[in-house]
């Protein structure tokens, strides 16, 4: 199989820690995958993100980009070139005054040629649908816009996989919608490997594959399907279920067949729609 | 009695400079003692500069905030420190304001300020960590080494403390999981309830926002679209939808059964709302 990622083993303590913040991980992601990383605060989601991206390096065991161990020092460059991230907070990812330069501050600093620095923004803006944004000033955008902005500068840089660290925290509906079909478009129709830490569990029902953290473990890796139809052990790691998938429980345990894996409100429409017509 | 009340409220950010932006615009509105208020509106709707002027952090450009009755700008100013004793504050991400060695010492800065006697800062510290739910052992810990779900009930216990008639909080639940979220929400249904004090949350989850508040306060391009029952609000999907905003999943599934002719009841806020009213349409389709 192609892995973008793989880790084989990985533990890992902060310093002056006398606990396991990771506890010997075995993960691989597959590249062109979507996948959704689920856990509690303090479960290890980010601490494993950030190895990712050799932001941090295993204490125990192992984690290669593309094949790079990110232990590899001088091979820093190659790592990040392949593996980008987009944080929860739109604010604090922005450098520049206007959209267009934000998003060129990376390629710029790489050394890029001016004509491919402007083909690649004008490329990755067009991919978020921010094009028509490229000569304004970043902070009269919405938050969904900024975090579609962070993403462009990301994109430039031609990275095969984008991890998302929360990345819809702060936004309010419209916005969270926005940056949810960015990530979308980008794994569907340009081959991105989206990695997504949240907190939402109606965004992890939209991924390939849900990875569920506790306590610097994996306790769950599954389809979508699969893992909410674990109310009960989602609930014991302070997780949750999406509000359709819920409800199709609670019906079912008062005796009314809705079946299991409903994750979206069409299949929820739909299922009720099948009961009414066969109950006529 | 209203306990907040404004009359053409309009605030206007950098008058006379490039950047003069009307963030609100002619706000009349009434807020009763002991609602429970879910405040939305998307990014830039107006919702924070709005509860800024609810506590006398931000003075109107024209127009006028009344609490309680009383004229806000109007009564002076030694009379603002009051206003804001009066209505608490919490700010989202609070727990970035924490800076006190103990958490009893940061929850303990806003009645100290009031000038009360050790004896009513005590008592009121200890009843204000009973709220949130956090220990007495807590109470003696750094506010750095407690976690980060707790660290938000302590800020939220800091204004709390203050005994405020109206506790406004800015978005209490954005950053944490799902069980810090529900623990957040509960206890402030259990202060709300317990201390029958008016209560505001600005919210971006409109599953919370039909769960927990009685009326809702719609904010747009900085106007009051609406202020009314949580019902009615949720009533149009598609006018919230324009807007930026959003219903609960649940109250989608059956606005959607509804298009299609399959449900004719009242909108479904809730699960257990969903619950009864899909029973009701199968048992009917029996009977039929």
């Amino acid at each position: 199989m192609d892995n973008i990622i793989q880790t084989e083993g990985l533990s890992f303590r902060y310093e002056g820690s006398d606990t396991l913040a990771l506890n010997n991980i075995t993960l691989s992601i597959e590249r062109g995958s979507f996948v959704a990383v689920l856990g509690h605060n303090g479960s290890g989601k980010s601490t494993l993100a950030k190895h990712f991206n050799a932001i941090l390096t295993p204490t125990e065991g192992s984690c290669h980009i593309d094949g790079i161990d990110t232990r590899e020092q001088d091979r820093l460059y190659d790592i990040r070139r392949r593996v980008g991230m987009v944080f929860q907070n739109p604010d604090n990812q922005i450098v520049a005054t206007l959209v267009e330069e934000d998003v060129a501050f990376g390629l710029e600093n790489l050394g890029v040629e001016p004509q491919e620095i402007r083909r690649r923004v004008d490329q990755a803006l067009e991919v978020v649908g921010m094009e028509a944004f490229k000569l304004h000033a970043p902070h009269q955008l919405s938050g969904g816009q900024k975090q579609r902005v962070a993403i462009a500068g990301v994109l430039a840089m031609r990275t095969e996989c984008i991890v998302f660290d929360e990345p819809t925290a702060m936004l309010d509906p419209r916005g969270r919608a926005e940056v949810m079909e960015a990530m979308k478009h980008l794994n569907r129709n340009h081959g991105v490997t989206v990695v997504l830490i949240t907190h939402f569990m109606d965004e992890a029902a939209q991924c390939d594959r849900v990875v569920v953290m506790d306590s610097g473990s994996v306790v769950l890796d599954d389809s979508p399907e699969r893992v909410f139809t674990q109310i009960g052990a989602l609930r014991s790691l302070g997780l949750d279920v999406p509000q359709v998938t819920e409800f199709a429980d609670l019906m079912r345990r008062s005796g009314i067949n809705l079946p299991e894996g409903i994750l979206t409100e069409e299949a929820c429409v739909a299922e009720i729609e099948k009961l009414l017509t066969a109950r006529q | 009695m209203a306990v907040i009340k404004t009359e053409h409220l309009t605030y206007i950010y950098g008058a006379g400079t490039p950047y003069e932006k009307r963030a609100l615009d002619d706000i009349n509105l009434s807020i009763e003692a002991g609602e429970f208020v879910g405040v939305i509106g998307h990014t830039g709707s107006g919702k924070s500069t709005l509860i800024q002027h609810f506590n006398a952090l931000l003075k109107p450009t024209s127009g006028k905030v009344y609490i309680d009755g009383v004229d806000v700008w109007a009564a002076g100013k030694a009379a603002l420190q009051g206003f804001r004793f009066d209505v608490g504050l919490v700010f989202q991400y609070p727990e970035h304001q924490l800076f006190e060695e103990t958490v009893y010492k940061d929850i303990a800065f806003g009645p100290r300020n009031m000038g009360l006697s050790e004896r009513e800062i005590d008592e009121r510290v200890r009843e204000a960590a009973h709220y949130v739910g956090l220990t007495e052992a807590m109470l003696d810990h750094s506010p750095f080494e407690i976690s980060g779900g707790q660290k938000r009930r302590a800020a939220i216990a800091g204004v709390l403390s203050m005994r405020p008639k109206v506790l406004i909080l800015d978005e209490p639940t954005a950053g944490l999981d799902p069980r810090g979220r529900d623990q957040i929400l509960r206890l402030i249904a259990d202060y709300h309830r317990t201390t029958g004090s008016t209560v505001l949350i600005v919210s971006h989850s409109m599953e919370d926002v039909a769960r927990y508040a009685s009326r809702i306060l719609i904010m747009n391009n900085a106007k009051v679209h609406a202020y009314l029952p949580v019902r009615e609000a949720f009533s149009d999907p598609e006018v919230l939808m324009n807007m930026g905003l959003s219903v609960p999943p649940i109250t989608r599934v059956f606005h959607r059964l509804s298009q299609k002719g399959l449900y004719s009841g009242p909108e479904v806020l809730t699960l257990e709302e969903g619950k009864a009213a899909l029973k009701a349409m199968l048992g009917g389709a029996k009977d039929a």
